[in-house]
């Protein structure tokens, strides 16, 4: 997978509550994937910035 | 990515530029590669528009800024700026459409980084500086720091005292201490309203970052 082609569905099935096998785990993993999903958008905001 | 410069130059430069990245002395890190200096460039050529900057000294100036590359721990690197203000009028007499700029792009190129302490004598000067310094902030700044802390052995953070709270910064040691030296200072230093603009914008998506960051290195107490 390049960046052109990743998004947010895909970025959605890291570390998912699906996956996670503890009620504490997916809590944690719904956590960190908020700051990451944050983090790739002002990424791509700003790889857009000077066009 | 296309930068899609609408100048006569820019093809030949950036042809020229590229066969010169590839017989370089050091190896660049991921973080000063092509694509950062074409990032730069776009900044440049927005900020210009946004200023009423000359977009041709400060695209140029911004695809030379990078032109000598020494590691970050190199005793030369704090001269890299003038290092490739030097070479910069060989590259514009090279280059037609550029000779007539090669004085201002020198100018430019001389006073862009941080670590050289260059004060931009231009508005294309200080463009140049901005759309440098803004890529050392926001996602991409946070990225660039640590593929930089890595190419010359420092570590992500310290393991007992991430934040410095009882020691002393040292970013040669500890990527993440290099916010607190240095990015999270850039913004105020930023010379345009664009380039400050575009600053907060950034400065709130690393804060943002840092505040994830110490959320999860305190998670297990």
């Amino acid at each position: 997978m390049n960046n052109s082609t990743m998004n947010n569905q895909d970025v959605s099935r890291i570390g998912t509550a699906d996956t996670e096998k503890t009620r504490s785990g997916r809590d944690l993993a719904k956590s960190r994937q908020g700051a990451m999903l944050a983090y790739l958008a002002a990424l791509r905001t700003e790889l857009g910035a000077g066009s | 990515m296309d930068p899609g410069f609408p100048f006569p130059w820019f093809e030949p430069l950036l042809t020229r530029l590229r066969e010169h990245l590839l017989s370089e002395p050091f190896p660049r890190d991921a973080a000063h590669d092509l694509g950062h200096i074409l990032r730069v460039a776009r900044l440049a050529h927005r900020l210009a528009k946004e200023e009423g900057a000359d977009p041709e000294v400060c695209v140029a100036g911004a695809l030379l800024h990078d032109l000598v590359y020494r590691p970050k721990n190199h005793p030369e690197s704090p001269q890299t700026a003038q290092m490739a203000a030097d070479l910069v009028p060989r590259w514009c007499q090279a280059t037609a459409g550029l000779e007539t700029r090669t004085k201002a792009i020198a100018a430019a190129v001389a006073s862009h980084s941080w670590s050289g302490g260059g004060t931009p004598a231009s508005l294309e000067a200080a463009v140049v500086q901005d759309a440098d310094r803004l890529e050392a902030l926001g996602a991409i700044g946070v990225a660039r720091v640590f593929a930089t802390g890595a190419s010359f052995g420092a570590r992500l953070w310290h393991p007992e005292d991430p934040w410095a709270e009882r020691r002393a910064l040292d970013d040669k040691a500890w990527s993440l201490d290099h916010f607190e030296k240095k990015l999270l200072k850039l913004e105020a230093d930023m010379k345009t309203r664009s380039g400050r603009d575009l600053a907060a914008d950034r400065q709130r998506a690393m804060v943002a970052y840092l505040a994830a960051l110490r959320a999860e290195l305190g998670a297990g107490t």
